[in-house]
């Protein structure tokens, strides 16, 4: 049995007065890949940005419950919030590198920290690019703009950087949605390989997607979390008709 | 059930669903027909039976390629999966049930018309059995019935106790009647035949249950006590 990373506990949000999530509890378990499935608007990401408090900028919102992250109430008043950030790293649906060189991207989150020795940034960064399986397509223009990388590159560009402030959870809200096919399969069998050292929760759409990759999976509707189970009991023999209905595609 | 939003998807389910049907009553008929040439020696239904073997084929292929179209074009997930993986394993099922109706009568045209040998086996009753095992188990898939699928692997148990019995009977028949012997041993093979379609009309009801219940039960069969596989 894997341990427990992230605890939620009756975990409320709203924003002004419409709910998004409904008492959620459930248990994340360590290097393992969980994925959140439901239709837009079910609260999906906004239950990913409660796990690093990325709604902590929303004024409207109000939050209720407990996020444990290793025995540690996120949501306490003496929490670090920069510290919990950097052990969760977030990637986006639309690949987002910064204006700056492959290199920079990736050393920004490590300059941060206070690394300024080049070799060992050099070496951080190589090692992301690595376990981001980009390193053999950039290694010679680790100083070009990332931005003039492909879609995919530059989505496993932004997984190169969330890895290089040694996070222990990866949050990814679709990260493959805007790829091709090929690109989409690097990204997922890149999701397989970091599961040995991270936890993962993903959002997606896309119902394959979560089948591959995903060892749990949570179905999410109207903010209330429908069924958590095995991802191969939720695809092969769900328990709840709604889970069903949803994932065979007679949602609606 | 709701319909799925993409309707084609519904409509190549529907059509699986129908030839599977389709299907289900022709290896009836065929297995009816057989058994009624066994017990009748009517060669010349034996002969029909066994031109009738290439239209299940036909079909066989349809559905086969029906359930790949579907896998390829609409990747079926949770009951969709279990239904169409069901699907190709019970088509492949019927079809053999139709090939054993064939061999049956292939073997019937080799018995000596002068032989009574429905009066001293249990080859009536044996018939009367099969035929309803086998209706019940394509009754089981169509009505998607899993209280007559379990009726079916009880009634095959019945029923291969039957067959053990009139081997023994047949083996005892063709000892006292040496002349007869070749027919005989087409009495056996028909017997060994009769079995395995049996055991094929489980196969379809462990499928059934699997569909239905999302419960794997083959090789299970009679102690369902032990947890799910």
């Amino acid at each position: 049995m894997k341990d427990t990373k992230i605890r939620i506990e009756s975990l409320s949000v709203s924003y002004g007065n419409k709910p998004a999530i409904k008492n959620i509890s459930m248990n994340i378990l360590k290097n393992q890949v969980t994925a959140l499935i439901g239709p837009s608007g079910c609260g999906k990401t906004t239950f990913l940005k409660t796990l690093n408090r990325l709604n902590d900028f929303n004024d409207t919102i109000k939050i209720s419950g407990k996020v444990f992250i290793d025995d540690l109430n996120i949501y306490s008043k003496n929490i670090n919030v920069i510290e919990l950030r950097k052990k969760t790293g977030m990637i986006f649906q639309k690949s987002n590198p910064f204006p700056k060189s492959i290199f920079d991207n990736v050393a920004y989150g490590p300059r941060v920290n206070g690394i300024k020795n080049k070799d060992e940034l050099y070496e951080i960064v190589k090692s992301c690019l690595m376990k981001a399986a980009l390193w053999d397509e950039v290694e010679n223009y680790l100083f070009d703009s990332a931005l003039k990388l492909s879609g995919g590159q530059q989505q496993r560009v932004c997984i190169a950087r969330a890895l290089a402030v040694n996070p222990e959870i990866l949050l990814m809200d679709e990260p493959a949605s805007a790829l091709d096919p090929l690109s989409t399969a690097r990204i997922e069998e890149l999701i397989l390989e970091l599961k040995e050292n991270y936890t993962i929760i993903i959002v997606t759409h896309n119902m394959q997607q979560a089948a591959r990759v995903s060892d749990m999976t949570a179905y999410l509707y109207m903010g209330e979390l429908i069924e958590f189970d095995k991802t191969r009991k939720i695809f092969t023999n769900p328990s709840k008709k709604q889970t069903e209905d949803y994932i065979t595609g007679r949602y609606g | 059930m709701n319909n799925h939003i993409i309707k084609q998807f519904d409509e190549e389910l529907n059509k699986l669903r129908a030839r599977l049907i389709k299907m289900g009553l022709m290896i009836q008929e065929q297995i009816e027909n057989s058994m009624k040439a066994l017990i009748h020696n009517n060669q010349k239904l034996a002969l029909t039976i066994i031109s009738n073997d290439d239209k299940v084929d036909e079909i066989d292929l349809k559905i086969e390629k029906q359930c790949l179209k579907i896998f390829a074009l609409h990747q079926p997930v949770a009951m969709d999966l279990r239904f169409v993986i069901s699907a190709i394993s019970i088509n492949e099922k019927m079809e053999m049930i139709s090939d054993i109706a064939s061999n049956i009568s292939k073997n019937i045209l080799s018995i000596n018309l002068a032989l009574p040998y429905q009066n001293n086996t249990n080859f009536s009753i044996i018939a009367e059995k099969l035929v309803g095992l086998i209706r019940k188990s394509v009754d089981s898939f169509t009505f998607q019935d899993t209280k007559l699928a379990y009726e079916v692997f009880n009634e095959y148990l019945e029923l291969k106790k039957i067959i053990k019995e009139n081997y023994n009977i047949v083996i005892e028949l063709m000892k006292r009647n040496p002349a007869f012997i070749e027919s005989f041993t087409r009495l056996i093979i028909i017997n060994r035949n009769i079995h395995f379609a049996a055991n094929f009309a489980v196969g379809i009801c462990e499928e059934v249950v699997f569909m239905v219940e999302a419960k794997i039960v083959k090789h299970r069969l009679f102690d369902f006590s032990k947890p799910d596989n």
